[in-house]
């Protein structure tokens, strides 16, 4: 790289790399934070950022005079637009949608495609773009370099966000921390011009830091505590003297509500004669006062995220009592390698509407449980439930978490209302909880008085006439529960996905029709490369815990993959042949991948997801430049398959997401992107006997 | 596809980002900002969407005219829906067949359950009585935190229903032992023909009548339902029209209508307001509401400020602050209001009845239960004063 501007523009590539990145990261946790943080919001972002950035590149193949000093602007106005796109999704939120409202899909939908189109399209844009300024000066360059240098600053990107930047710096100012390379490139290439604009750039993304905490003011009361947590964004706000603890938007926990607290605690815990160890998995405001008044021997309280154990101290949610051991960890993992018996497990969580909290409402989880119990001793957990009529969702939930909990429990009781208590236990369980609490002598402001007319025998039989015997099991490898969570989802709101998943279904088969069969196996190893991404996530989860670091790790090793696998395909010669190879190569991957977590489950180390995530991605990396090789690698070719490759993954992360794991479980997911892949096989071979392209 | 230099490129971009700011105008799904640019959430008659026949719990509708080209218009609540062969009406319980007005929940409630008197809130209606209580599906508002959405915004044919006769609901209540039917959960005005059916043999019977509702009604109608009514629980969602467009879908003024009808009639009326942060909690607001209740209806009637709690797609805001309830309640007193009760606030004393004469503890609420009853007949058992109420036989304690 002797020519100083091909070396700066390169620089600038991955720079903006490291960029792109980490916005897109802090994109979907504001998305997150301000809509539903569910996999299908997740999925809907992915989706939509790459398919921008697909019509980005695609876009790219109308510009003009392609010049490094137009280069240096476009790198400018993505630099700036991160703070300002940030900022409008937190300003048009209550604008667009209202005060304290929740939205459903096709709300969220449009809203994050408008407002990251701006970004999604010039990122997508200025990758060929950079490319064809730099085959201005040297004619020759390579389709595959460019695509290395992106890489490059993907894997950088996510790396520091990953472990550095999400650890000690809020959104904005990670945004001004990704984007430094990226101004100090984008200097370097245009010289004193640059800088100026490198410096006025800086200055808007000094802007957004200090304007953080006024975009996040809530409109009622005020806000006492920010801080984006590694697992959410948490703030806390005081409306008059009550303090309630927000979790990504959502009312948490807060000061001045005893009533979920007292059901939690005091429906299981009134069964035991004798209270000895009771193990809480997360929760509420005053469970913890509540629990003490039954003067147990410990308290286990395991809490996934420290900074809400901290702040529920910290705001007078939550008091220290007697005997209380708090943990930091998974739960599930908690209890999975913890030894101890426990007289009571309270298990206090939200919906299980996502892979992480799924797995905590499983047969394997239930079994878990079971086995941790002392005899005679009690599960307890809750759900969504409803004041007077169950949904045909709502009754599928309560019938399949029914069926799973009688598989290790011999006694289930519901007990009906806002929220539906489930009671396990292998002896009997009893219904005269006001009495039983009158003769242990606790005292209570909701359970006693009002048990008599809000869980009544007549509401109970009613509840229980809602179960149906032959409900579906939620596996932890089929999440029966997430597909009906969503279902819930979707009846709130009125909507069905269907329409959109037809609209895209159609939509899809009119691009695969116009695709070359080069251009349909990067688009399949888009897919793949996403989807299997996504499916490992999900296995990592639900066999080794959700740890964040080490499921950052697993991103940043799917990532790198991607690097070594092009830099192998660019050496190598006989690009249909290699194509092939590769295919095979992947569907061998993702088959070892289906057998070894199919028996080996939770065997696995961690290093194996690592490794599995590196090879896969190291073969759908190798298939770049061979497609690049077949298809004349000239800058229409570069543009068209950095735009199938993101479609692709864009089509991936939606599909795999909230269908293929759904409802085919983990095991049909990798089926499916073995068969995705073996399609990729067969046209490539026609490809190679007929000789076409 | 056409070749696009930067500049437009740029150009683009920034039209994209220009829309997503002005997006609010046309925005089809959300409402717009709480103060600045409200959007009305009403109903909208649901073109075309009449089942192709009847089915066994459809009933012709009752107060509707006939255009006499096959459209009608349903005379039972202000938005007097007007439908052509095929629509369903806004509160979706109502089709045209053929020129006819049918309600299709009559005799398939949705949820049936028994609950004590003081669940809806009534606390002046024969304390300690159990309730017979139904809904059919359906609802003439749209309440963005609607705590029983799981009927209201659904049809008819939409949710689980089971068989009940009016006759046999008279039965049933009778079986176990309620001394009241309420037409609660939904909107008892969506099944209004259901409704009086088995309120006309219920009051034969002695069994009492309870209406809880937005009050979202016509007068005539209104007028029909009084002779069968012993008892109602209105709730005055805000005292702001933009309020009653913006966050519930309908408007004030008929309900305050409801409210001098009820009042007039000297049918049994309790009122109830919920206290949504950010919406209803404006003090001034309240203060001109607990005026004009004092005005018009006098100062006995009692008034229910109730907590808000997330609910629905209302479930991204706090609760609301004990303390603001508090407020509300001063406010009321501070206007006249004799009766003044805290909702949703477990172990407050503002569940409690209290002599407005002599400020005595009449009834102590301890949830649902009534450690203390210090009334005789209708009169406070210390002092004497008139306390206005259905108050049954009960015993004092």
């Amino acid at each position: 790289m002797k020519n100083p501007t091909e070396r700066r523009i390169v620089h600038l590539v991955v720079a903006t790399g490291i960029a792109s990145v980490v916005t897109q990261l802090l994109l979907i946790r504001e998305y997150m934070a301000q809509f539903q943080g569910n996999e299908v919001t997740i999925a809907l972002v992915l989706f939509n950022w790459l398919v921008l950035g697909g019509v980005g590149s695609r876009l790219a193949l109308g510009a003009k005079r392609a010049a490094p000093g137009r280069l240096v602007w476009l790198s400018l106005l993505l630099a700036a637009l991160g703070p300002l796109q940030l900022a409008a999704i937190r300003l048009l939120r209550p604008l667009v949608f209202g005060l304290g409202l929740s939205v459903g899909f096709y709300p969220i939908f449009a809203f994050t495609l408008l407002t990251m189109a701006p970004y999604g399209l010039l990122v997508g844009y200025v990758l060929p773009y950079s490319l064809f300024v730099l085959r201005r000066q040297v004619p020759a360059y390579g389709g595959t370099r460019i695509y290395l240098a992106d890489n490059l600053g993907d894997i950088a990107g996510g790396a520091l966000f990953t472990f550095v930047l999400v650890h000690w710096l809020t959104p904005m100012q990670a945004l001004l921390a990704g984007a430094l390379a990226l101004l100090g490139a984008t200097a370097r290439l245009a010289g004193r011009r640059g800088w100026i604009g490198a410096a006025a750039v800086l200055a808007l993304l000094l802007l957004g830091m200090s304007g953080e905490r006024a975009l996040l003011r809530p409109s009622v009361g005020r806000l006492l505590h920010y801080e984006e947590s590694r697992y959410a964004r948490l703030t806390v706000h005081q409306d008059q003297e009550q303090m309630t603890l927000f979790a990504d938007g959502r009312p948490w926990s807060g000061t001045q509500d005893p009533s979920l607290a007292e059901q939690i605690v005091h429906y299981p815990l009134s069964q035991l004669a004798r209270v000895g160890q009771v193990l809480l998995i997360s929760a509420q405001g005053g469970v913890l006062e509540e629990i003490a008044k039954y003067r147990p021997a410990g308290i286990t309280y395991v809490e996934l995220d420290p900074a809400v154990a901290r702040l529920m101290t910290a705001y007078g949610l939550s008091r220290q009592v007697a005997g209380l051991q708090p943990v930091i960890a998974d739960g599930r993992e908690w209890l999975r390698r913890d030894a101890q018996k426990y007289d009571a497990i309270l298990l206090n969580l939200p919906e299980p509407d996502t892979f992480q909290l799924n797995r905590f409402y499983t047969e394997r989880f239930f079994q878990l449980a079971a086995e941790h119990l002392t005899p005679g001793g009690i599960f307890g957990f809750h759900v969504e439930g409803a004041a007077n009529y169950l949904t045909t969702p709502q009754q599928r939930k309560i019938s399949c978490l029914h069926a799973t909990a009688r598989r290790h429990f011999r006694h289930v009781q519901l007990l009906p209302g806002e929220r539906i208590f489930f009671l396990c236990r292998q002896t009997p369980l009893s219904l005269d909880i006001p009495q039983r609490l009158a003769r242990l002598g606790i005292s209570t402001q909701v359970v006693g008085p009002y048990f008599q007319g809000d869980v009544t025998p007549e509401r109970i039989q009613a509840l229980e006439r809602h179960i149906e015997v032959s409900a579906p099991l939620n596996r932890d490898t089929r999440p029966y529960l997430m597909r009906v969570a969503w279902e819930q989802w979707f009846t709130k709101f009125d909507a069905s996905p269907y329409g959109l998943m037809l609209l895209l279904s159609v939509a899809l088969i009119l691009y695969g029709l116009r695709l070359r069969r080069e251009e349909y196996t990067l688009f399949s190893t888009g897919l793949v490369a996403m989807g299997g991404q996504i499916a490992l996530i999900f296995a990592f989860q639900i066999f080794l815990g959700y740890i964040y670091g080490q499921i950052g790790m697993l991103v940043t090793a799917t990532l790198a993959g991607l690097l070594p696998g092009a830099w192998l395909g660019s050496r190598y010669r006989a690009a249909a042949a290699g194509l092939m190879a590769a295919d095979a190569a992947i569907v061998l991957v993702l088959a070892a991948l289906m057998a070894c977590l199919h028996w080996g489950g939770e065997r696995l180390p961690s290093g194996f997801y690592y490794a599995a995530g590196f090879v896969l991605a190291m073969a759908c990396g190798f298939q770049i430049p061979l497609a690049l090789a077949r298809l004349g690698d000239d800058n229409r070719a570069a543009a068209r398959i950095f735009s199938v490759d993101l479609i692709g993954g864009a089509c991936g992360a939606l599909l795999t997401s909230t269908l293929l794991i759904p409802y085919l479980g983990l095991s049909g997911t990798l089926a499916v992107l073995i068969a995705a892949k073996t399609v990729s096989i067969l046209l490539m071979r026609r490809s190679l006997t007929t000789g076409g392209g | 596809m056409a070749a696009m230099d930067r500049r437009t490129f740029i150009a683009g971009s920034a039209a994209w980002l220009g829309c997503t700011a002005s997006a609010q105008a046309f925005w089809p799904f959300g409402r717009g900002s709480e103060a600045k640019a409200p959007e009305e959430i009403r109903g909208r008659v649901f073109k075309g969407d009449a089942p192709e026949q009847l089915w066994p719990w459809s009933h012709e509708a009752y107060r509707y005219e006939k255009m006499g080209d096959g459209r009608v218009v349903c005379g039972v609540c202000p938005h007097r829906c007007l439908l052509s062969p095929g629509d369903r009406s806004v509160c979706r319980s109502k089709v045209n067949l053929d020129g006819t007005l049918y309600s299709l929940a009559f005799g398939n409630p949705s949820a049936v359950h028994i609950d004590p008197v003081e669940k809806k809130p009534l606390y002046h209606f024969m304390p300690g009585i159990r309730v017979y209580s139904l809904a059919a599906a359906g609802c003439n508002f749209r309440c963005l935190n609607c705590q029983n959405w799981e009927i209201s915004q659904f049809t008819p044919e939409q949710v689980r229903h089971e068989p009940l006769a009016p006759e046999t609901a008279v039965a049933a209540a009778g079986k176990e032992g309620c001394r009241a039917i309420a037409y609660t959960y939904s909107e008892p005005i969506t099944f209004i023909e259901y409704m009086t059916a088995i309120a006309r043999p219920a009051k034969a019977a002695g069994i009492k009548n309870l209406w809880i509702s937005n009050g979202y009604i016509n007068p005539e109608p209104l007028n029909d339902l009084c002779d069968l009514v012993d008892g109602a629980n209105v709730n005055l969602k805000a005292f702001s029209d933009e309020v009653y467009r913006t966050l519930n879908g309908g408007r004030l003024e008929p309900v305050l209508a409801t409210l001098k009808t009820l009042h007039a009639r000297n049918v049994h009326l309790e009122i109830t307001n919920l206290v949504v942060p950010g919406y209803t909690d404006d003090l001034q607001m309240v203060q001109a509401m607990c005026r004009w209740i004092v005005e018009n209806l006098g100062p006995d009637h009692p008034l229910h400020f109730l907590r808000f709690f997330p609910q629905y797609k209302l479930d991204r805001l706090a609760a609301t602050p004990v303390s603001t309830l508090e407020r509300c309640r001063d406010i009321a007193r501070a206007q006249g209001v004799r009766h003044v009760y805290l909702g949703n606030v477990p172990g407050h004393a503002g569940n409690h009845t209290f002599c407005h004469a002599c400020g005595r503890l009449l009834i102590e609420r301890h949830g649902y239960q009534l450690p203390q009853y210090h009334l005789k007949g209708d009169a406070c058992l210390f002092c004497g004063a008139k306390i206005a109420g259905v108050w049954g036989e009960r015993a004092a304690s």
